[in-house]
């Protein structure tokens, strides 16, 4: 019995089924420690713990999950063709902030990080903490990072973001749809995307544009390093 | 089929970045770029050319990048491995992390700002030529 509930359709099945409930909790509570990402990858560490499972075995279980990270990056392509009126439009501030954004983040870090006593495996991992998570990942394994860190960077990077971004945004006033969301998509994701679209709908379009952006942007500066 | 397709042409794409990245990379070796990207540009050259139909992608596509924190999961799980560095640097690591984030967030606010008021004040100057 034990070894069947250790078994890797057992492990899977969880996977599915634990990421559901993440999502139907964040929709529920709307808190950004909530994200379906956190709480599957708790109840999972929890159920490797508690049924004892070995985690390499563990990751070889669930590499076919695994295996849709690099068509992932491929099919970003997607949303860039169906938006590319509003790209075209507005193509301009979109190539300066992605770009900008980048240079400040990375320039940032590499000063910051080695200051603070990081080891530069370490630095390596945050480093492209201002690109979305598949592109990052990409980015950290070729810079010499270690790429489990560099996902709970770009999750922390992206909680953080949501949580501070707004209300610093408004106390700035900055209220145009284009800069909110050139804001939220190139420092928090995903994440910040969805709560772009919260705040305003073409701030959520474009949000979406800067996260893909400013992962392109992250990984051309990426290869000068 | 429909779903095979579509996995077909988003795994073939990658494949083929993969193959190109490799090529650079033999050809001229202090080149190392992303072979992920590059599979990304051609399937961005391939549906704007119309040499392959939206249709042929879309569902995929939206399967993926529609639930994209779930490919993540295994990623997660495996910082159990790295619990103990973890804990020695997260408080290094979130100081990092928060005021670098409020840098960049700053400086693309801003440099977007600027190229907005100056593409606006381009276009009223060229407007009054005009006018």
């Amino acid at each position: 019995m034990a070894e069947f509930l250790r078994s890797q359709v057992v492990g899977i099945t969880l996977t599915f089924l634990f990421y559901i409930i993440g999502v139907k909790i964040y929709q529920k509570t709307k808190f950004p420690l909530f994200s379906p990402l956190i709480i599957s990858t708790l109840f999972l560490i929890g159920y490797i713990q508690l049924l004892g499972i070995e985690l390499s075995g563990f990751l070889t279980d669930l590499s076919g999950i695994q295996l849709f990270l690099g068509p992932l990056v491929v099919s970003l392509a997607i949303p860039i063709v169906k938006k590319m009126d509003l790209i075209k439009r507005n193509f301009i501030p979109i190539i300066v902030g992605s770009i900008v954004g980048a240079l400040v983040s990375m320039g940032s870090i590499l000063i910051l990080g080695p200051l603070l006593g990081l080891e530069m495996d370490m630095v390596y991992s945050i480093v492209p903490k201002q690109s979305t998570t598949p592109i990052a990942v990409e980015v950290s394994d070729l810079l010499g990072g270690i790429r489990p860190i560099a996902v709970v960077v770009v999750l922390l990077t992206a909680v953080i973001g949501v949580v501070l971004i707004p209300p610093i945004a408004k106390r700035l006033k900055l209220s145009d749809p284009v800069v909110l969301g050139m804001s939220l998509g190139a420092t928090a994701h995903a994440m910040g995307t969805a709560k772009a679209l919260e705040i305003d709908p073409e701030a959520g379009a474009i949000a979406g544009i800067a996260l893909v952006f400013s992962g392109i942007a992250t990984a051309i500066i990426a290869l000068f390093l | 089929m429909k779903i095979i397709q579509q996995i077909f042409f988003i795994l073939g794409f990658y494949v083929l970045g993969e193959f190109l990245a490799r090529g650079i990379s033999y050809v001229i070796p202090s080149i190392i770029v992303p072979g992920t990207l590059l599979g990304m540009l051609l399937l961005l050259i391939a549906l704007t050319t119309k040499v392959l139909k939206m249709e042929a992608v879309e569902d995929m596509g939206a399967f993926l990048t529609g639930n994209m924190s779930f490919f993540f999961i295994p990623a997660a799980v495996s910082i159990l491995e790295y619990t103990d560095l973890l804990a020695q640097t997260i408080v290094q690591i979130i100081i990092v992390i928060t005021v670098t984030l409020l840098l960049s967030f700053l400086a693309v606010a801003y440099s977007v700002k600027w190229t907005l008021r100056i593409q606006q004040l381009h276009k009223q100057r060229k407007d009054q030529t005009h006018g």
